[in-house]
């Protein structure tokens, strides 16, 4: 790796939520809770599971949201006869336990004690209806806009971003849209950055992160996205529209060229950087834990 | 009538595995495409509570798991997919040499198992050579010659001429004591070498069980 890539490495490194650490213990436990006040409330019907950065692996320390979804079976009306029944009926639920606001097609969790009153919990439950017995694609109700529902499905989007091999490049375009406060969905910078990174998959990762803002300077007003589980019908402009475009190409002619100027620390910050000697001697301490060690080996 | 892939046919063992890796690796996590199971996230390399490195890995379980072993692919990009770094283009990780597998995955070893070592093993030898450039177990050569550097302590012997015979008799489907020793004394194998050769000849029917067909031929053991 070049000292650059090994740098970025660590800034990733840095922005990984500790599992045993308390953002993730606090996420777990909402979660369970979560479950527990829909589950009482609907029973066994709607599948539960995360989704957005969790389930995507794009999650980052800086700005972390678990997305919970709740989708029910498409023949049961348990949780409301028409999707924006669902909607309703999920946020009445909630609203027991949590200072519920609504959203697109999320409910966002916060907290209602008196204390810390409106305190978010960076937790979106999605509710929403299977379309057919399949369990891929959805429904979900759209609170606002003119159309009222919303056709997609998860899984397709889960893969989209796992299998575009670019995870790494997707969590640091959310470093940098968050510590530069672009208003730009992060379900649409990972489609960006997965779209012009596809035939790009072996250059280095700085090189990845600057051919897509040389791609956002130059040519923003041919960016374009589709959403992969509908991509003809869902309309994805809004996310796009003249003035997220604007932005995109002023912050990253300024990126660029603080770049060219002053390198990656003074893009993504100083990170504590581990030295090699402890890495090797905790890399030493580990190889020593592993019962059956094998060599790797390739044709 | 379709074969159903193993999760819908072995119910309980998925769910077991699910909540074995949500208490062990909870950043990685399940998920079920087109009828094939997935265990995805960040890989993390643990020395107490401290991350000292991670790599984002998929494993794709196959069809009919547990009788075959899943495979691994690094997908966060950072592994270059060349051969001297032990990955394919298409981002899977060799992990082991399939000739190795009995004693790095014996019978009755778990899902746990096959993580907490092999793909492990990997992993840190990978974070290892970054920074050290060598491996930390050391590394098979690559090809033919893997399996020339394996035999040869097992048989007392770096003749490859030797090791060739021998390799030609461990793997047929089955062997015969009325055979000539493959080395070379022109004894019967039963009254030779016939119990060592015997033992890897089930060492490579055992790797030809486990390892998905397609992949033999790609790594080496065909």
């Amino acid at each position: 790796m070049t000292k650059d890539t090994d740098y970025l490495y660590d800034v990733l490194n840095s922005q990984n939520l500790d599992p045993d650490g308390p953002e993730m213990k606090a996420l777990q436990k909402h979660r369970e809770k979560v479950e527990a006040i829909l589950r009482k409330r609907f029973g066994s019907a709607p599948t539960i599971k995360y989704g957005g950065s969790k389930a995507k692996g794009t999650m980052i320390k800086e700005s972390y949201d678990l997305d919970i979804i709740e989708y029910f079976p498409h023949d049961d009306v348990s949780g409301g006869e028409t999707l924006e029944d669902i909607y309703n009926n999920t946020c009445d639920a909630l609203s027991v336990e949590y200072l519920v606001e609504r959203k697109g097609s999320a409910l966002r969790l916060k907290d209602k004690t008196p204390d810390t009153y409106s305190q978010d919990f960076h937790i979106d439950v999605v509710p929403g209806r299977y379309i057919d017995g399949n369990k891929g694609d959805v429904f979900l109700y759209r609170s606002t806009g003119e159309k009222k529902r919303l056709k997609t499905n998860i899984d397709v989007h889960i893969s989209h971003v796992k299998d575009s091999g670019v995870i790494d490049a997707n969590r640091l375009m959310k470093l940098w849209r968050v510590r530069n406060n672009i208003p730009i969905k992060n379900f649409a910078l990972d489609l960006l950055t997965i779209d012009l990174l596809k035939n790009k998959k072996n250059l280095l990762l700085t090189s990845q992160l600057e051919y897509v803002w040389t791609e956002f300077r130059d040519h923003s007003e041919s960016l374009s996205i589709e959403d992969p589980a509908n991509p003809f019908g869902n309309d994805l402009s809004e996310m796009l529209n003249d003035s997220i475009r604007r932005c995109l190409k002023d912050m990253t002619t300024s990126t660029l060229s603080t770049l060219e100027r002053d390198g990656w620390e003074a893009i993504f910050g100083k990170v504590e950087k581990t030295s090699d000697k402890d890495k090797k001697a905790s890399l030493e301490r580990i190889v020593a834990t592993i019962a059956r060690p094998s060599k790797p080996y390739h044709e | 009538m379709s074969r159903k892939p193993w999760y819908l046919v072995n119910q309980e063992l998925f769910q077991s595995l699910e909540k074995e890796i949500q208490q062990t690796y909870p950043q990685l996590s399940f998920s079920v495409r087109n009828n094939t199971v997935f265990l995805s996230g960040n890989f993390l390399l643990k020395d107490g509570d401290k991350v000292v490195d991670s790599f984002l890995i998929e494993i794709e379980f196959p069809f009919n798991y547990p009788k075959r072993i899943p495979r691994v692919f690094e997908i966060g990009g950072r592994i270059p997919r060349i051969v001297d770094r032990h990955m394919y283009s298409t981002g899977e990780a060799c992990l082991y040499l399939p000739l190795q597998l009995s004693d790095i995955f014996p019978e009755g070893s778990s899902f746990l198992d096959f993580l907490n070592d092999p793909v492990r093993s990997f992993f840190v030898g990978q974070s290892y050579f970054e920074v050290t450039g060598e491996w930390p177990f050391g590394e098979w050569p690559h090809g033919p010659e893997a399996i020339i550097e394996y035999y040869a302590p097992i048989l007392g012997t770096t003749d490859k001429n030797v090791i060739s015979r021998y390799f030609q008799v461990i793997s047929k489907k089955e062997i015969k004591g009325h055979w000539l020793c493959p080395c070379g004394s022109e004894k019967l194998l039963r009254y030779c070498h016939y119990e060592i050769v015997n033992k890897l000849h089930d060492d490579f029917q055992y790797a030809i069980r486990k390892i998905t067909p397609s992949r033999l031929s790609e790594r080496g053991v065909k």
